[in-house]
């Protein structure tokens, strides 16, 4: 047996090595078992919501699928996948009249500390509806560039090809957005310490 | 802390514990560009196909219980006690018929109580006993599980679970397609089990997934040490608790670890088909080969081939039918191979899942391969 090689990392030629014929299938696999859960966990953060994140990221891989022959190597793919994450997270949210945040961010102001583990579990959640509440709170790019650098942590190059804006922009954004972000978990941000 | 490091945490700590369902189903069904006339009828076959890949989501998922469906504990198949005939019985087991049988052992241990695999080279030829390890290998699509045994030095079989698991994390396999998805310096210091819980205590600068090693790896190694803990304490699918250094961790090569772990799902982890016997290495003196192994394959077909070494020239081809099939778990198979019109020489015996569509679907079949000496 060969060396055996991960997703991704073994199908990266050298250069001057010929592109080894990965097709369409086996790009979805590999990737899958990569980035499906981090491109799921970014939608999240972008549709404040599982089960639409969930679509989203399968969309997206099918709609991979379907550009493979153009894409043809898996960093490319993983890029196309992120722009894909982004882009249909953003109409996900516009469809959706109402974001329900309201509820969550009650709830998450109601509790207070506690060492009761099951209390202690509910404030977890509570942590997370309120950083994707205060998420949810942000304009549009801001939140995406948000999400790109702090939890895919990506470059600024990177985020400004996903996003389509330049690097000044993703910077602006970016000092924006933390700022924003930080005025409205202020409060939070004590005991997420 | 830094505002970068503050940003990251908190984002990271929104969404790391959400476990997605697996899509990659959904996915190919979405993508499929030919419908086979038998993928409706076989949906299993696609589930083992596709849990290859898809289990990247799944494993490391804590699950407090046991399986309630492998009380017997013979997942992923123990086959008892692997000897072989084409060497010389062990002759410590006056009571082993010298015929072999693939039973699983009444408790559903994994450890040999008589007869064991030749011993691999490495190992103490006086042992009598054999442990249950895993290491990670090949499958199609990726990585999974596969079992060796090797001889146990120990005569009492004292402390076996701790004597396993630092195999799997420490030592290297005899047979060279499998290895240890364990970074250097992990090590195994103590365990413990019980009926409910197994302890196994890591020492190394494990808390974090190394730089290279992907997230699968690091799923797999948590994995290995779940199922060869398991194995070697032979009581079924017992939680596994991993601490690292004497206390509790959240993580452990990145992997969540507060909770006991649960093994992940057999056809997700583990290889479709691994032999127990002919061993890496072994010399096969007599007329037949005795072919032990477990599988989850087609209509419980598995395929046995004998090839030249380093050649691609079939020799033999034959085919051993598993005890069944379909279920989330490896079933033993044997077969006693006639090798008598066989040249003396190298050869590699192949034990191979079944794939009818002929790699239409999915990835191919699922093959363990060893290494053999005819004389």
């Amino acid at each position: 047996m060969n060396s055996h090689t991960l997703p991704l990392a073994g199908a990266r030629p050298r250069a001057g090595t010929p592109v080894p014929a990965l097709d369409a299938d086996e790009a979805v696999e590999q990737l899958y078992a990569a980035h499906w859960r981090s491109l799921v966990r970014l939608s999240v953060l972008l549709v404040h919501d599982l089960g639409t994140a969930e679509e989203i990221v399968q969309d997206a891989f099918v709609a991979m699928h379907g550009k493979w022959s153009r894409l043809r190597e898996p960093d490319k793919a993983l890029a196309y996948l992120r722009q894909a994450v982004v882009n249909r997270s953003r109409s996900a949210l516009r469809h959706r009249k109402v974001v329900d945040r309201h509820v969550a961010h009650e709830a998450g102001l109601s509790r207070g500390e506690t060492s009761d583990p099951a209390e202690r579990a509910a404030l977890a959640a509570d942590r997370r509806a309120a950083v994707l509440d205060a998420l949810a709170s942000l304009p549009r790019r801001q939140r995406e560039v948000l999400a790109l650098r702090y939890y895919l942590e990506l470059s600024e190059t990177e985020i400004a090809s996903t996003l389509g804006i330049s690097n000044g922009a993703v910077k602006s954004h970016a000092s924006r957005g933390s700022a924003a972000l930080r005025a409205s978990l202020s409060d939070r941000l004590e005991d997420l310490r | 802390m830094t505002d970068e490091h503050e940003l990251n945490r908190l984002l990271h700590g929104a969404v790391d514990d959400l476990e997605p369902r697996s899509g990659l189903q959904a996915i190919r069904s979405r993508t499929a560009t030919k419908e086979s006339p038998m993928t409706a009828s076989r949906p299993w076959l696609l589930g083992a196909l596709g849990g290859a890949v898809a289990t990247a989501a799944v494993i490391g998922g804590v699950v407090l219980a046991t399986n309630g469906d492998d009380s017997a504990g013979r997942d992923p198949g123990p086959v008892g006690t692997p000897t072989t005939s084409a060497s010389e019985s062990p002759s410590e087991s006056p009571s082993q018929s010298p015929s072999v049988t693939s039973e699983p052992s009444p408790t559903g241990g994994e450890s040999p109580t008589s007869g064991e695999p030749q011993p691999p080279r490495a190992v103490d030829p006086a042992s009598t006993r054999a442990l249950p390890v895993y290491y990670v290998g090949e499958i199609p699509g990726g990585l999974g599980l596969y079992r060796e045994f090797q001889a146990d030095p120990s005569t009492t079989g004292e402390d076996k679970v701790r004597r396993a698991a630092e195999r799997a994390v420490e030592l290297a396999p005899v047979d060279p397609d499998y290895r240890s998805a364990w970074p250097g310096g992990a090590d195994v210091t103590s365990a413990n089990a019980t009926a409910d819980l197994i302890t196994v205590n890591l020492e190394g600068d494990l808390h974090d997934r190394p730089a290279g090693m992907s997230e699968r790896e690091a799923e797999l190694a948590i994995q290995q040490l779940v199922y060869t803990a398991q194995g070697a304490y032979g009581q079924g699918r017992v939680p596994v608790q991993v601490m690292l250094d004497g206390s509790h961790s959240d993580t452990v090569l990145g992997v969540p670890t507060s909770e006991p772990l649960s093994n992940a799902p057999v056809l997700q982890t583990l290889a479709h088909a691994s032999l127990t016997t002919p061993t890496e290495g072994q010399v096969v003196s007599g007329d037949t080969i005795e072919v032990l192994g477990v599988a989850n394959s087609f209509e419980a077909n598995v395929t046995l081939r004998l090839q030249r070494f380093q050649g691609t020239e079939v020799v033999k081809q034959t085919f051993a039918t598993a005890e069944g099939y379909m279920e989330d778990k490896l079933f033993p198979f044997s077969k006693t191979m006639d090798v008598s019109d066989v040249a003396p020489g190298k050869y590699v015996l192949i034990a191979a899942t079944d794939d009818p569509s002929g790699g239409a679907e999915g990835n191919g079949p699922h093959a363990d391969s060893k290494v053999i000496e005819i004389r």
